[in-house]
């Protein structure tokens, strides 16, 4: 039977190893709130889900950047707003960092 | 018991003098058979016998032959009050006519007072028509205040988590930044760090304020190495002092290795107010930390050489923003209104003892019970037994959460229960009791919240912690009420939990065996 940190270990690299898929759901998400306004809760829940979570398993700064996102969408719903150059330079920052924390 | 004859008669002489009867007599046809003399003093004159008297007697029209009457008091033609009493008898009608003077009078003063009572009355019901509009008005204008209130606590609160997102940032990339730096570049971003700490130290309390009469504002007290406690909250303000040039002294009588149950976020918020102040507040000398701990009880007292406090300062200081009127020192005034509600909420104490120019020294007490080692691991070895029969479930969507929280918790000894939303918990709470509950917020098919309101309507009352990403309803505070018992923040912290899981678990075990 495997001990806790080898449980930890284990859960960390399967997280780890979706965070691709991850990736890809929240340009998904982003590409459909920038087409339709109207439609940003998809992409406010992904990254909801992507701040609590990967703080859990260590990557604190994708939990960082993904809260800073959430704070943004919380200002203005419109990622095409005023904060539209903002939003989309934290939202490149958060997929590159999302590609590195895959590797 | 009856009169003698000499009194009766005073008395018959009494009643003849005031009331002065006199009457007549006629027939079925009303006319006069005979009269008294005196009934002339009441202005009757003119009679004749055997004349029909209605015109003399006009109280006499209309009267029902055979009918004994008492008329109410009437005006004499001379203009005397009289009464007027009509007593058929057989053929015959006797009239007793009498002066009625007196009893008019009181009859008059009554009626006067009746209507003067009547006055007082109409202007009582016009008063408290008034009162009522008053009190409705007032009553609209509290609720215009209230909401008022609401509104501001919500935008602060608001404010105030924007603000600590990126200041969380600042702190955090300066720290990484520390040791990639040189001596001289350290020093200055030790600067930005301390100003950095200090606005998120502002940005927590008026976050606290808007939580002040919610039941967000928790007490989650935890073991505590109080020796390294105290050395940390010195480490944390030594910056702001050194910025000022004054020590930040630190004289701590504990014994070593003493463990305390405190909440140590909440005593540290409280300490970390208390010293900002008094730094503030000191441009020459020192500010010192003086701790013991001594029967259940942790002292910290605060003395600086400051500016001290004038009486209205020390009457005010309480006072949610208010800022002294006598310096113009930066702050949000709501430090020390958190502070009494969080040693309030601990059930602790604070005295002040401050004149102005001669500094201040504010002493705070803490209920803290001691935990010796011994006891430590009596408790360790209690709630890894007690664990092993208590049940967990876990309301959570997100599978990478969910999947390490039941690692975590099983591991702990805990039995697991993981639902992926609100219907499900629901439903399983029907058939199943578990002994602490774990709610996200943000769930498909039910949300937390609706979850937590059917399973207190069901009559769930087991203890519910949210779990969520953002500080919990900041935003939304009356959300959260009296329905659930904590919120534990994510990135969930797995220390914390442990120790809300024993602590809360240890509580409602008590609870059931007393």
């Amino acid at each position: 039977m495997m001990d806790l940190s080898e449980r930890a270990q284990q859960l960390h690299d399967k997280y780890r190893q979706s965070l691709p898929e991850k990736c890809e759901q929240l340009q998904r998400s982003y590409d459909a709130a920038l087409l339709d306004p109207a439609s940003t809760e998809p992409l406010y829940q992904a990254l909801h889900k992507l701040a609590g979570s990967a703080g859990m398993y260590g990557f604190e700064e994708l939990s960082q950047l993904s809260s800073e996102l959430l704070v943004m969408l919380d200002v203005s719903s419109d990622i095409g707003d005023n904060g539209a150059g903002d939003f989309a330079k934290v939202f490149a920052q958060l997929q590159l960092l999302l590609k590195n924390s895959a590797k | 018991m009856t009169l003698s004859d000499s009194k009766t008669q005073k008395l018959k002489k009494l009643l003849l003098a005031s009331t002065k009867p006199a009457y007549f007599v006629t027939n079925a046809k009303l006319e006069l058979l005979e009269w008294s003399e005196n009934i002339q003093e009441y202005g009757y004159v003119g009679l004749s016998l055997m004349k029909d008297c209605s015109d003399n007697f006009d109280f006499l029209v209309g009267y029902p032959i055979g009918t004994a009457l008492d008329l109410p008091i009437v005006t004499s033609p001379s203009g005397i009050h009289v009464s007027i009493s009509i007593l058929p008898e057989d053929d015959k009608i006797n009239v007793l006519i009498m002066d009625a003077t007196q009893d008019f009078q009181k009859q008059f003063m009554l009626q006067q007072k009746a209507n003067e009572a009547e006055l007082l009355s109409a202007r009582q019901r016009l008063l408290m028509k008034e009162l009522f509009a008053t009190q409705k008005e007032l009553a609209r204008k509290n609720q215009q205040l209230e909401e008022a209130s609401r509104l501001q606590t919500r935008f602060l609160s608001g404010v105030s988590h924007e603000f600590r997102t990126p200041l969380t940032s600042i702190i955090g990339y300066s720290d990484a930044l520390q040791e990639k730096i040189c001596e001289r570049d350290q020093k200055q971003l030790s600067i930005v760090q301390s100003n950095a700490k200090y606005l998120l130290a502002l940005v927590e309390n008026l976050l606290d304020h808007g939580r002040l009469d919610s039941a967000a504002l928790s007490i989650q007290p935890k073991v505590v190495d109080i020796g390294v406690f105290f050395e940390t909250v010195q480490q944390m303000l030594l910056p702001i002092a050194e910025q000022k040039e004054i020590g930040l002294h630190l004289e701590a009588e504990l014994a070593d290795d003493l463990q305390l149950y405190i909440d140590e976020t909440r005593v540290q918020q409280c300490l970390v107010n208390i010293i900002n102040n008094a730094i503030k507040f000191t441009d020459y000398g020192s500010v010192t930390i003086k701790c013991n701990w001594v029967e259940h009880e942790l002292t910290v007292a605060v003395e600086d050489t400051g500016i001290g406090m004038s009486e209205t300062d020390r009457e005010n200081m309480f006072v949610s923003f208010w800022q002294s009127q006598e310096h113009d020192r930066a702050g949000t005034g709501l430090g020390l209104t958190i502070t009494q509600r969080l040693l309030d909420l601990m059930g602790g104490d604070l005295l002040v003892a401050s004149e102005p120019g001669q500094g201040t020294t504010i002493t705070m007490a803490f209920p803290a019970a001691k935990v010796s080692a011994q006891e430590q691991e009596l408790i360790d070895v209690e709630q890894s037994l007690s664990a092993a029969k208590k049940t967990v479930l876990l309301v959570e969507d997100d599978q990478d959460i969910a999947a390490l929280v039941e690692m975590h918790i099983t591991d702990w000894g805990y039995e697991l229960q993981h639902v992926n939303n609100g219907q499900l918990a629901v439903e399983w709470v029907k058939e199943h009791e578990p002994d602490l509950i774990l709610m996200d917020l943000n769930m498909p098919v039910m949300g937390g919240l609706e979850a937590i309101k059917c399973l207190r309507e069901q009559g769930c009352q087991q203890p519910v912690y949210i779990m969520s990403a953002k500080v919990l309803d900041e935003r939304n505070p009356e959300h959260l009420g009296s329905v659930v018992d904590g919120h534990i923040l994510k990135p969930i912290d797995f220390s914390v939990l442990r120790e809300t899981l024993q602590f809360t678990l240890m509580a409602v075990q008590q609870e059931g065996g007393e």
